[in-house]
This record gives C-alpha cells, structure tokens and sequence, in this order.
C-alpha cells in the first residue's frame, strides 16, 4: 500500500542527496541564504519531477500526453537545467526525446534569438570542425499526423486513441503545413532560425513495443506549402494492447518537436461475430 | 493538527513532511488513493487540512473510472474527499495547475491550489496556516 514510513525515508534522503543537504544547511532570513534555498529548491524540483515524470510516462505511457501543461513556461534558466538532466538521463529513451522536444520548444519561445538557439540541446555542437554553427530555419505551422491500415482505411479514433485491427499492416504518416487543420492529431510548430523561402525538416518514428523501420526521412519543400507526407510502416501485433508511438520532427540537427500518437490494436470485428457465433 | 497528505512523489514529499512536522504538525502521508481513504475511514474528522496531488494512480478505487493520463484521479479523489469531509480545506499541490478539475476546484471554498515549483516547504507551511486559519475565521 502507500503508506510510509516517514523517518526512514528522511534519513535516506539525507545521506545521499547533496542538492536536498545544501536545502537544509540554507536556512534564516538572509536574504542571500533565502535566493540560494529558492534555486536549491528549483533544481531539486527539476530532477525530481523528471524522474517522477519517467516514471509515470513508463508505466502510463498517456500520461506523456499531459506533459506540456506541467513544464513551465518564460523560464528559460530552468528549462535548460531540465533539458541538461533530460539529455544526461538517456538519449535513447522516447520517452527522453519527447520531453527534450518540448523543453527546445519552450526554450525557444522564451529566447527567439540565434544565441539561444545555438544553446539548445545540439548533438553536434560538440562535434569538431561545428563550432557555433547554427542551422535552424525559420518556420511556423502545424505538425500533423494520421494513422491507416495500408490500404489506406483511415483508423477510427475514441477518446484520441487510434483503433486498428490485429495482424494488419498499417501506416503512421506525419507532414508539415502552414494552415491551422481543422481537425486530426497536429500540434502547433515554430523554429526561430535563418529565414528562407525553402526548408528541410528531418522526421523519425520511435516505439519500444512496435517493430519499425528506423532511419530519418527529410522532406525539402516551401515553407507556404504543405510538405509530402512521411510514411512509417509496421505491422500491427496479434496480441490487444495500447501503443505509444513518436514521431520526432527535426530541424538542421535539432529535435523540435514530438508528437505522440495513441493506437489501439484489438481483433477485427469479424472475429469478434464469428467468435459470438461459435459460443 | 493533524494533515493528511496524498501524493505519489516520494523525493519532493520528504521535504514537505519534514518542514510540516518542524512546524508542529502531525502529517499521514497517502501514495494512492486507496491508501488515502483508508486513513479517512480510520478518522477523517480528525484532518485539519488536506494536501492532494492532482497525478496519483488509479488504484483499485478508481480502477474502473475514467483516469486518463492518471491526472484526473486527483479529481476524482478530490470529489470523494468533498463528501466525506465537505468543510476542512483542500490544498491541491500540484504540477498540472490549468487542468479542467483544477479550474473548477479554484473557484470553491476552502480550496487553494499552488504550483509545486513555487511552493518550496517553509511557503507551503505558511499556506497550510494561513488556510487553517482562515477556516477557524469562518
């Protein structure tokens, strides 16, 4: 059950957490002491909302969905503490990359200048031969996404799951436009970069319980049109279950934005009739 | 003076009981909501002031309901606490302060809601005061 035992659970903490010792020590009405507590008290909040944000996301993988409320916005000190933990926790993770996804975009909101954008989580940035390269383009529109079995049946959604059948093969497509759609899986996008008439965004797909085909696919298109489509196919598996999937939406090298879509896999309905019919 | 804490998050919640238990008070700590209702059962009249978070498991209270993104079960239990205890004040300390529930929840008496990140332990003993006071006034 949940109750617990508070004692031992203090004394744990203590010994080995130096941010929550430093919190402690920082005590009194100085007001040096009571700034230093506060950005104690920030950092403690960061770490420990993302290890409970992983936490919750692993074994509720909606509850990433709900993300985007809880990190905060115009803070961009904080935002980039979180993104620092988030890229040392793993890169490999979805889970990571989403939450890395919507903290570059926050950070860009707040910073909409070529500094910030060079500050933000860069995988190259470290690399040789790059230094202070910025390649981001100036866009703004709407990240969407469908999913359909592959012979093109749009999949029904009920309450923003997408529902498919057992065994099928199926598509998850994403593209970009400038237009506000008027209905489907999208979410707002801005990159604040160079500004050109032509862009190239970067798209990949990331699901630890469905098989994929990895790989980044690029799309070049004008930025007052709508992008071709991306294409990722996968089999859905015989067994019922709900999938979380993520298609990472890239600029230059940067992740700029996540979108997770929720599918259902249950058995067709004809199994289901001949399945009543036979008991 | 007796608190009855419901929050899922080990590490914040440490700092929290200690600060509250400094100050004087008696905190029981609630991981789920189960749990949460066994310690109201036990003696519910005896909490002064109720701390809740607004993402908690469903677990087997509301395992049947609607709790999508487990951020609504804070809800739920924040309604089921209502009825059993319609006047001691809620505080709904939490990371997700613009969901539906909790826009609904700010407009009704005895209710504060603040944001973890601008809560640090010693303002939110001050808070759990000021709210204890308050309904003692009225």
């Amino acid at each position: 059950m949940g109750t617990e035992s508070k004692s031992l659970e203090l004394k744990t903490v203590a010994r080995s957490d130096p941010l929550g010792d430093a919190y402690r020590v920082l005590k009194g009405n100085d007001p040096l002491a009571q700034r230093l507590r506060r950005q104690v008290w920030r950092s403690m909040w960061a770490r420990n909302s993302l290890n409970d944000w992983f936490s919750k996301s692993s074994s509720d993988p909606e509850f990433a969905r709900a993300l985007h409320q809880a990190i905060p916005k115009g803070d961009p000190e904080l935002l980039e503490e979180m993104l620092a933990i988030v890229s040392s926790i793993e890169r490999e993770n979805p889970i990571a990359s989403y939450i890395a996804g919507l903290l570059n975009e926050r950070i860009s909101q707040c910073r909409p200048s070529s500094m910030a954008v060079a500050k933000q989580w860069l995988p190259w940035a470290d690399s040789p031969g790059t230094p202070g390269r910025i390649s981001a383009e100036s866009y703004k529109g709407y990240a969407c996404a469908s999913v359909a079995t592959r012979d093109g049946k749009p999949a029904k959604f009920v309450e923003g799951i997408a529902n498919l059948p057992m065994r099928s093969l199926c598509r998850i497509s994403v593209w970009l436009q400038p237009e506000r759609p008027e209905a489907g899986l999208f979410d707002e996008i801005q990159v604040v970069g160079i500004d050109q008439d032509f862009v190239t965004f970067g798209f990949e797909v990331d699901c630890a319980t469905l098989d994929f085909a990895y790989g980044r696919k690029q799309r070049y298109f004008h930025k007052l049109s709508r992008s071709e489509d991306v294409g990722f196919e996968f089999r859905a598996p015989v067994k019922s279950g709900v999938h979380m999937i993520y298609l990472h939406i890239f600029n230059g090298q940067r992740l700029v934005k996540s979108l997770v879509v929720a599918v259902r896999i249950s058995a067709p309905r004809s199994w289901k009739r001949s399945a009543s019919r036979s008991a | 003076m007796k608190i009855l804490l419901i929050d899922e998050d080990k590490a914040s919640m440490a700092y929290y009981i200690q600060e509250l238990k400094e100050s004087g008070f008696e905190v029981d700590h609630a991981r789920e909501p189960d749990a949460a209702f066994k310690f109201l059962d036990a003696g519910g009249t005896k909490y002064e002031l109720i701390i809740l978070d607004s993402a908690l498991p469903p677990g087997q209270k509301y395992k049947e309901g609607k709790t999508d993104t487990g951020t609504v079960t804070g809800g739920l239990v924040f309604d089921d606490v209502r009825v059993q205890l319609p006047t001691v004040p809620i505080l709904v300390l939490t990371n997700f302060p613009e969901l539906d529930w909790i826009r609904e929840a700010r407009a009704k008496p005895n209710v504060v809601v603040v944001k973890k990140l601008d809560q640090m332990p010693s303002q939110l003993v001050e808070t759990v005061r000021e709210m204890v006071r308050n309904r003692k006034k009225g």
